[in-house]
């Protein structure tokens, strides 16, 4: 049945596809073994999954007794928690330094909650075993927070649409992932984020998405630049390698940064497009 | 200290932005450029069901089977081409691979017309109500956002929401038998 690597079909290079139901979402696998055999990278799949489940386990605050949630209610000390409890504690310190503030696991109300930043860390840990395994290229789509490494196929970068958040059925544009592409906004979900210096749920932007290299710190600077607001593109121009799309309440789009946006979605159409400018309707 | 915004100040804080990245819109001066419409709905199931994963296949716990590779199932009807721009004048309507995922089975069918992806239909073979839920939310969604963008050359979405990597990964193989690299 399968011919990878068929002559004159580039194009039939072997995929591995999963989409695995953790951490509360849906995780999608794209993978491209590329010179690795596709036994190795099962293999490696499998074990990327095994990374997720063990960041869920750990982690999440729907399980009472996870050493998260145990941290939490003071009943385990930080020395004596899972590894990771230190090392995840350590990315959401860099992300609220580099949110300046506008992410703040520690202001959430009930106490420290990492939770908007583990999944994120999460896709990284699970693409990271699939990167150690040698594949051409990976892509984690933990519920629509992306992290790529490698390329799809030679020379071309992943490329990813970002939803449409006035209109879901539709892409807003279309970004090559520089390595993590995350999206916030409560469109999709409704008010959860967390405004640290009001002490209130609060969005600013209908959604804003958020480009660099690493998927956990993207992630959380999207969740601070949706509370933050205008003054989130302070620190999102500040964080080197990072960029941003945001939509306002009106449903204009606008970035921040140079932002690798490939194609406004329908592009190609030849001209004569009413899309939304940038710099204009003010 | 930062004192709260007030919604009001929205507008100038856009202005902030663009102030801060005066050279940042150079290159992209629109969005949302009106696609295609979607057309129609109908299901054309065109040809054989190619095999690899049979849609009768068993329960598939999700923890431990990673589906098997898909995108290299042959597919029905036409050869793929060579290297074609995605300008080509693609047209035909070809199934993608069956693709197992951990809520059932998918398969996509794609028609081309004149270069342009004219419609898209999914079946999916969900094993349990919830799921069922998810795919019938999630795939309606997945098949207009392609007829919008056009664009058969992405490999993941991103946004809150639920997309599947089956539905991509069918879908890329169904154009890819039609000469369309979009």
């Amino acid at each position: 049945m399968s011919q990878p690597g068929h002559p004159g079909a580039p194009d039939r290079e072997p995929v591995l596809c999963h989409d695995e139901r953790v951490m509360g979402t849906v995780v999608s696998f794209d993978v491209r073994p590329g010179p690795v055999p596709l036994s190795d990278a099962r293999l490696a799949l499998r074990r990327a999954c095994v990374a997720l489940a063990r960041a869920d386990a750990v982690f999440s605050l729907w399980k009472p007794d996870s050493p998260m949630s145990r941290l939490r209610r003071g009943e385990l000390a930080q020395a004596d928690a899972p590894p990771e409890v230190a090392e995840v504690l350590a990315r959401c310190a860099l992300a609220r330094d580099r949110s300046a503030g506008w992410f703040d696991p520690w202001a959430m109300p009930g106490g420290l909650d990492p939770t908007g930043l583990v999944k994120g860390w999460a896709a990284r840990r699970a693409l990271e075993v699939l990167v150690a395994a040698g594949v051409a290229g990976a892509m984690v789509n933990a519920g629509g927070d992306v992290a790529t490494a490698g390329s799809p196929a030679p020379g071309e970068p992943w490329r990813i649409g970002v939803t449409d958040p006035g209109d879901r059925s539709r892409l807003l544009c279309v970004v090559a992932s520089p390595g993590a592409v995350a999206t916030s906004g409560t469109y999709e979900r409704g008010p959860h984020i967390f405004d640290p210096f009001r002490g209130l749920p609060r969005t600013r932007w209908r959604s804003a998405t958020v480009m660099g290299p690493e998927l956990d710190l993207a992630d959380a600077l999207a969740t601070g630049l949706c509370a933050a607001g205008a003054a989130g593109a302070q620190f999102v121009a500040e964080a080197a390698g990072y960029t941003a799309v945001v939509v306002d309440d009106l449903g204009r789009a606008r970035v921040v940064g140079e932002a690798p946006i490939q194609e406004p979605a329908g592009g190609h159409a030849g001209g004569n497009s009413r899309g939304r400018s940038f710099l204009g309707n003010s | 200290m930062r004192a709260p915004f007030v919604i009001g100040a929205t507008v100038a804080g856009v202005a902030g932005i663009i102030a801060f990245h005066p050279h940042a819109t150079s290159s992209t001066a629109t969005f949302n450029a009106p696609g295609t419409r979607a057309v129609g709905g109908t299901s054309t199931n065109a040809g054989a069901t190619a095999s690899g994963a049979p849609p009768a296949a068993g329960p598939a716990p999700a923890a431990t089977t990673p589906s098997s590779p898909t995108g290299t199932v042959p597919p029905t009807t036409n050869a793929p081409t060579t290297t074609s721009p995605r300008s080509t004048a693609a047209s035909g309507t070809a199934s993608g691979s069956v693709t197992q995922y951990p809520f059932g089975v998918l398969q996509v069918t794609a028609t081309v017309s004149g270069g342009r992806i004219t419609n898209v239909s999914t079946q999916v073979q969900s094993r349990d109500p919830r799921s069922q839920q998810i795919d019938d939310a999630a795939l309606p969604m997945l098949r207009s956002q392609t007829l919008s963008a056009q664009s058969a050359n992405i490999q993941g979405v991103s946004g809150a929401t639920y997309t599947s990597q089956a539905f991509v990964t069918s879908l890329q193989s169904a154009l890819s038998s039609l000469g369309f690299n979009g």
